[in-house]
């Protein structure tokens, strides 16, 4: 009977950490949908390790080892980096609100994240990004943005939407979850 | 028993026992390398059907038996690609199976998916449908045996003058330099 019992718990345990093992994977989605009965959809999905583990080899361009090389020269006068730290240290509420004609813009502070928000007449892009994720990419170096970090956070973070745009009929969704399949 | 029936049973024996172990070697092989599966249905035309199934660990001895020059001129772009396919490979081999990406129009259905330890690209569209089963120790072997020809050497000399880290490809072991 005893050895029956420390059968059965021990065949809990190991379910249960396999569980554990197989739910603290994170996964990225994309989904394009360009609408219509007859229009393409593509599916992907990745595991944020498999992120990790091939970004720093890929090469290319402005791109090298997991950090983009932001073009100084077109930005000049911009630094990316102060303009964050001032971000960040700030309170939450509106920084920027553009409201034209044809579009508006909103960039915002919501509590742990950064809200971009642009309603044209046929379309609507939002990002939604955690401030932390934002600290990571910027730790590096002033004419760099460190993905790899921010892909290191993102995967501690609970799931999370990070751009939405929908442009007439078609649809694009990049997202976090725990799920392989990113089921919508 | 006679000395001599004594004797072919030993020799009888041993060789029996050898046969099992290289059977048992092979077996092993052939599990641990996969085998790589072609199909291809063509619905158009006479509609014919190509299967096409061999173990996987026949391609890495195969490789490793042409000679440099007979790779001729790999294109550039393979060469400085091999190290990532390496390290994408075994970042693969680790992950539960999973759908990577699927495409979906009015005429075809693509699919690329990790399957144990193969890489399965399955396409159905309405002229032909291609399945491929390609065990990713297979593309290892391959990388590996690219990544010891001359010229790949030379870019990852190169890349590591340039500051950046290189792999040299050893079969299923890399070394790794780092600057």
């Amino acid at each position: 009977m005893a050895r029956k019992t420390v059968l059965i718990a021990l065949m809990i345990a190991l379910t249960a950490s396999l569980a554990a093992a197989g739910g603290g994977q994170k996964w990225l989605h994309v989904r394009v949908d360009e609408g219509g009965e007859d229009g393409e959809r593509v599916f992907v999905n990745l595991p944020l390790d498999l992120v990790e583990a091939v970004l720093p080899h890929v090469s290319v361009e402005n791109f090298d080892r997991g950090k983009v090389r932001v073009d100084i020269d077109e930005i000049e006068d911009v630094d990316l980096h102060a303009i964050w730290e001032a971000v960040r240290e700030a309170e939450d509420g509106e920084y920027v609100t553009v409201e034209g004609a044809d579009e508006n813009v909103r960039i915002a502070k919501e509590g742990a994240h950064l809200v971009v928000r642009v309603d044209e007449e046929d379309e609507k892009v939002d990002i939604k990004i955690r401030v932390a994720v934002l600290d990571a990419m910027m730790a590096g170096e002033k004419d760099e943005l460190d993905l790899l970090a921010a892909l290191e956070v993102l995967g501690e973070q609970d799931d999370c939407e990070l751009i939405t745009v929908q442009d007439g009929e078609e649809r694009v969704r990049i997202w976090i979850d725990s799920q392989k399949s990113g089921s919508e | 028993m006679t000395r001599s029936s004594r004797a072919f049973l030993i020799v009888f024996g041993l060789t029996a026992l050898l046969l099992s172990v290289a059977v048992a070697a092979v077996a092993v092989s052939v599990h641990r390398c996969g085998i790589l599966r072609v199909d291809v249905h063509d619905w158009e035309g006479d509609g014919q059907h190509i299967r096409l199934r061999m173990p996987g660990v026949v391609v890495p001895i195969a490789v490793q038996l042409v000679p440099d020059a007979a790779f001729g001129e790999v294109p550039g772009e393979v060469l400085e690609h091999i190290e990532l396919m390496e390290v994408a490979c075994d970042a693969l081999a680790r992950q539960p199976d999973f759908l990577m990406i699927e495409v979906h129009d009015a005429r075809e259905h693509v699919t690329i998916a990790k399957q144990g330890d193969d890489l399965v690209i399955e396409v159905e569209s309405p002229d032909e449908d291609v399945h491929i089963m390609l065990p990713l120790s297979l593309v290892k072997s391959m990388t590996a045996r690219l990544a010891r020809l001359p010229a790949c050497k030379a870019r990852s000399i190169d890349r590591c003058r340039d500051g950046a880290g290189a792999v040299f490809g050893h079969g299923s072991h890399a070394i790794v330099v780092e600057s």
